[in-house]
């Protein structure tokens, strides 16, 4: 696990590989699998009020919440800023960044001291070549996330969805 | 369900394959799949016709699978809410997809679907992804990604849309 941030967690206040089980991401994912994720994933501790991705930026990590809260801004620091929404722990966001290159459609701000793992696209392509099937998992649990949040923007999307 | 056309004559079976792989093939949710998968999918899927005003499925029914609507229109009629008077809420027409989401997670059905015209569908039944997936990880993990990239971007849109709405007076 590599470290990128202002502090690192204290040894052996947790087993972050465990939250890893947890995180609704990884749901179903064999513990090989979830071992090659942990392994490939930068961690990070940020600040209250810490940008840690803006938007218009190009990215190729995904992020999800260890512990802590962040929102998720458009337009930060402008006269139209909207906060689309708060995640907490086990959220994930950045995810459309690891599916296709593409910039950060908004800003997210850390609400306070909060761990992150960040998880690069790179690292989901290997688990693609090695464990197909597993990769298949992570996406459609990628895309159980998105679904519930589109529900709450367009609930008639889910009238032919299913 | 399934009435016989009446639009003059039948197209054959190949033909019906050829038309339901050529939807795909211009299809985003079955974009990056290596064509002789398309090829056995558009083979394996099962061809219904609804006359105008047919049902096509009931509220609480289970999901069938992905559905391609190759011509005609399907009505999509909801209870929610947000529209109590269970108005025609959302509409599919010919080219355009629905029950994509019951690929990952198969539910019963939140509204009832009636077809606004004479319309066939093509479908992929659950049965045969669940065998395809079993048979072709890494194609069903394309087909996933593709689900999950549609989403990403239905949902960029709707923020965007969010937040560059006028607000309230």
């Amino acid at each position: 696990m590599k470290s990128n941030g202002t502090h690192a967690p204290a040894a052996g206040q947790e087993r972050p590989f465990q939250a890893f089980e947890n995180f609704p991401l990884f749901r179903g994912v064999p513990q090989e699998v979830l071992l090659v994720l942990f392994v490939g994933a930068t961690e990070m501790l940020c600040r209250k009020g810490q940008i840690i991705v803006q938007e218009g930026d190009p990215g190729e990590e995904l992020f999800i919440i260890g512990t802590g809260s962040a929102d998720v801004v458009m337009g930060h620091g402008t006269a139209g800023e909207t906060v689309l929404a708060t995640l907490q722990a086990g959220d994930c966001f950045g995810e459309m960044c690891v599916i296709e290159p593409t910039l950060r459609s908004a800003t997210v701000v850390a609400r306070e001291g909060t761990l992150l793992y960040g998880i690069k696209s790179t690292t989901l392509q290997k688990v693609y070549h090695f464990w197909p099937q597993q990769q298949a998992v992570i996406m459609a649990n990628f895309a159980l996330t998105l679904a519930e949040r589109v529900r709450t923007l367009d609930p008639l999307y889910f009238d032919r969805a299913f | 369900m399934a009435l016989p056309s009446s639009r003059g004559k039948e197209p054959t079976l190949a033909e019906e394959r050829q038309r339901c792989r050529a939807l795909m093939a211009q299809h985003p949710l079955f974009a990056w799949l290596k064509s002789e998968l398309v090829t056995y999918l558009a083979s394996q899927a099962a061809v219904a016709r609804y006359a105008e005003g047919e049902v096509i499925f009931k509220k609480g029914s289970k999901s069938e699978g992905i559905c391609l609507v190759a011509e005609g229109e399907v009505l999509f009629i909801s209870g929610h809410e947000s529209n109590p008077d269970e108005q025609n809420a959302s509409t599919c027409e010919a080219g355009e997809v629905f029950g994509e989401l019951s690929l990952i997670q198969p539910r019963r059905r939140v509204s009832q679907a009636r077809a606004g015209l004479d319309t066939t569908l093509y479908i992929l039944r659950l049965g045969l992804l669940e065998k395809f997936a079993a048979r072709h990880p890494d194609q069903f993990a394309v087909l996933a990604s593709n689900l999950a990239r549609d989403l990403a971007r239905r949902l960029r849109e709707l923020n965007t849309r969010r937040a560059t709405a006028p607000s309230a007076p």
